[in-house]
């Protein structure tokens, strides 16, 4: 391996150019062994540390659904909004600036602030959901370990507009009342995983679509609401509620055509935007959660019910007791105190005495059917939250005082909703009608048959009574529409307090729009009124308000034309020949031997003819026609007592 | 010397040429892949920016056109509901 120079010195090249080789070779050697290592024992591990290091797993979250009124109008949506996180440790180094710049911005305690910097937390909320303007200062101010993340918020646009219908959603994005609640499966965004790849600097790179095609937006909910009628109701009921310093209220508007609810107003308002700011009792929906007994607005119902089983027909006289009745230890009274009413001034003047009357004639078992059927005690179809079913005891225990004071509305608790879907009947030619909020998703339709609870004729009849109430000298003649006539009836019940029943009411009208065949059922309650507490002048100008506005709005509120020919019926539609006999003297009539048919008369014939035989009848019931007659004619004259008295020689029916 | 053997290098040398040029148009495929990457991911943030820009515009033009807010300026201009016989049809002669 060694040589001899020239010089006779050794010569130890070859041996380390050999040494040379050898090292290098085992340092390739080492080389490979290593590669051989990484690649073979350590390849998968390295690998999947790589991708750590290259990809990273992203989530991408949807919208929240949004809430839609029929026009498409929107009631609700979400926006993205900036939220402020802290990471402790990165701030704390310069804690006092940190505090005191997102004191400033957010408006947050400056000590709050200084506590979550000192937290020994990874990860502390500052403030969520905060303004553009903010979120732009906090990025301005470049703050260490001050980070925005985005969120959506839930935005109302329209504030208060069906405020209580429409609920809020927490900070979380879940829905907590109202329709937020009910839909919020179906408007709850989904989140997509995907894959991204990081460059160097940790940005994010797309380089496929995978996990990005799929739909992850929460679904539309679109309401039945009409958002310019829930307006005006809203508005009209606000101006009643505070000019007669009214505790709360409620407006329903129904189309009778489909059972949509164009509005349900409630106040006070509510506007979900600032939820945490408003008390629970102001978020409730108190059409579909507040029981009340609802006071005469119910009576048409009842008469509804006893015309179906032949009780009574609109003439049938009721004794009304001079407007005071006692059963058992209670006294019934009226406000418009009377003898003898027929039936349909019964309605129109409100008699509870007479209802009750009507009442134990139908009996306790028929109307509690009735009342069962037309969807009182059960909640309606509409699944709000918290909706209650009302009260309405078994007919079993109702006791001779119970059945009478739920003829007028009182011992029976009615939410709003469900008086809104028993007059929905009334006003559907007495086929059954289930209430609709919700446009889409659209509900599976009832695959059973409408049940029909009053028969055409009765509805008719009913509708007819009603429209008395409004356009003649009724309860309800504040609701009122020329050109137009409009069906009603007020309720003013008196509101059960510890012992019995206070001096607090609850004011109510319920309206139908055209009376005959109608378009639009308008329910207002006006809860405690304290100036005036009458349903016809409290809840009765709401009524008309919210009818107009929604016949205008619709196009159906009569026009120029329309109007006078409505002002000219009332005089030139009647027949001339029937005008010149109706205003023409009365023909000298010959007093027979026996009592003559005076039914149809006018009064005043009718008492001309008796007096001459020296006989003053005895009237019952209030009107101006002879409607019917006692004794029969053709009796022979009743001789010999010709005073009015206990003895009711002839008796006169009138209305 | 057989064909082979003089054809040799020119082959070998277009072999590599091609080879380089191969190489070439694959890290500028990568470069360009990346760019697409990074311009698709401004395009888009910036959609998702106008996006919600554009969700903010409907929310603040829903706010202007809330029957409330067109009811009080009706008010302040003087204008109501049209009252019964206030209104004409247009089939009217």
């Amino acid at each position: 391996m060694t040589g001899k120079t020239k010089q006779g010195k050794k010569d130890f090249s070859k041996a380390k150019i050999i040494l040379v080789m050898i090292f290098f070779g085992l340092a390739l050697c080492a080389l490979w062994v290593r590669a051989g290592w990484v690649q073979l024992h350590e390849g998968e591990w390295l690998e999947k540390m790589a991708a750590r290091q290259n990809y990273a797993s992203e989530f991408e979250f949807g919208e929240r659904g949004r809430i839609l009124d029929r026009n498409g109008a929107m009631l609700a949506t979400s926006v993205e909004a900036q939220s402020v996180y802290l990471v402790p440790h990165k701030a704390k180094p310069e804690a006092g600036k940190v505090a005191k710049t997102l004191s400033r911005v957010l408006g947050v305690s400056n000590a709050k602030v200084l506590k979550r910097i000192r937290s020994k937390r990874k990860f502390v909320w500052i403030k969520r959901q905060i303004t553009d303007k903010q979120a732009f200062a906090i990025k301005e101010a470049g703050l260490p370990g001050v980070h925005l993340s985005t969120e959506y918020t839930r935005l109302y646009p329209n504030g208060h507009l069906a405020g209580q219908v429409l609920g809020f959603v927490g900070i979380d994005g879940k829905g907590l009342e109202g329709v937020e609640r009910r839909f919020n499966k179906r408007m709850t965004p989904g989140k997509a995983r995907f894959v991204v790849q990081r460059d160097a600097r940790g940005r994010r790179l797309y380089l496929d679509s995978q996990g990005r095609e799929v739909d992850i937006n929460g679904k539309d909910v679109r309401l039945t609401i009409d958002a310019h009628i829930q307006s005006t109701a809203e508005q009209a009921l606000a101006a009643s509620v505070e000019k007669f310093h009214g505790k709360s209220g409620i407006v329903l508007v129904v189309e009778v055509k489909s059972g949509d609810v164009l509005a349900m107003a409630n106040y006070p308002f509510f506007n979900p935007n600032i939820y945490k700011r408003t008390k629970a009792s102001v978020r409730r929906n108190r059409a579909a959660t507040d029981v009340y007994e609802p006071g005469s607005s119910i009576k048409p119902l009842l008469l509804g019910a006893a015309l179906e089983e032949g009780i009574v027909d609109p003439d049938k006289l009721y004794f009304c007791e001079n407007g005071r009745w006692r059963i058992g230890r209670k006294v019934i009274k009226d406000t418009h105190p009377e003898a003898w009413q027929p039936v349909r001034k019964i309605l129109r003047y409100s008699s509870n005495i007479g209802m009750a009357k009507i009442a134990m004639d139908l009996g306790a078992g028929k109307y509690h059917e009735y009342l069962t059927k037309l969807g009182f005690g059960h909640k309606t179809g509409l699944h709000l939250p918290g909706e209650r079913s009302g009260i309405l005891h078994p007919a079993e225990k109702w006791r001779k005082l119970d059945l009478a004071a739920i003829s007028f509305g009182q011992a029976i608790g009615v939410t709003a909703l469900q008086l809104a879907q028993s007059f929905l009947c009334v006003a559907n030619d007495g086929e059954k009608k289930e209430l609709r909020l919700i446009l889409d998703p659209l509900a599976k339709p009832a695959e059973a048959e409408p049940e029909r609870v009053f028969s055409r004729e009765t509805t008719d009849t009913v509708l007819a009574l009603m429209e008395e109430v409004v356009q003649m000298d009724g309860t309800g003649r504040k609701a009122r529409i020329q050109g137009i006539t409009v069906a009603g009836k007020t309720g003013t019940a008196q509101k059960a307090a510890v012992g019995g029943y206070g001096t607090k009411y609850l004011s109510s009208f319920v309206g139908l729009v055209p009376g005959d065949k109608p378009e639009y059922l308008v329910i207002c309650m006006v809860d405690e009124p304290t100036k005036n507490d009458y349903g016809g002048t409290v809840a009765a100008p709401v009524v008309r308000e919210v009818m107009i506005d929604a016949l205008a709005y619709n196009g159906m509120l009569p026009d120029a034309a329309g109007e006078a020919l409505a002002e000219e019926n009332t005089v030139h539609d009647i027949d001339s020949t029937e005008l010149a006999r109706t205003l023409a003297p009365a023909p000298a009539r010959e007093v027979g031997t026996t009592v003559p048919d005076i039914k149809g008369m006018p009064i005043r014939r009718a008492l001309e003819l008796l007096v001459k035989k020296g006989i003053i009848p005895v009237l019952k019931g209030d009107g101006m026609t002879v409607t019917g007659q006692q004794p029969a004619p053709g009796s022979p004259w009743p001789e010999g007592k010709k005073t009015e008295g206990k003895n009711d020689v002839f008796v006169l029916w009138l209305s | 010397m057989s064909l082979i053997d003089r054809n040799w290098l020119p082959m070998f040398l277009a072999a590599l040429g091609v080879a380089l040029g191969l190489g070439l148009a694959s890290v500028w495929l990568n470069i360009e892949r990346m760019d697409l990457a990074y311009d698709l991911r401004n395009l888009e943030k910036e959609r998702d920016r106008k996006s919600a820009l554009l969700v903010k515009l409907e929310v603040e033009r829903d706010n202007l056109a809330s029957p409330h807010r067109l009811r009080k300026l009706a008010e302040k201009y003087g204008l109501t509901v049209a009252t019964p016989g206030q209104i004409r049809s247009g089939d009217e002669e």
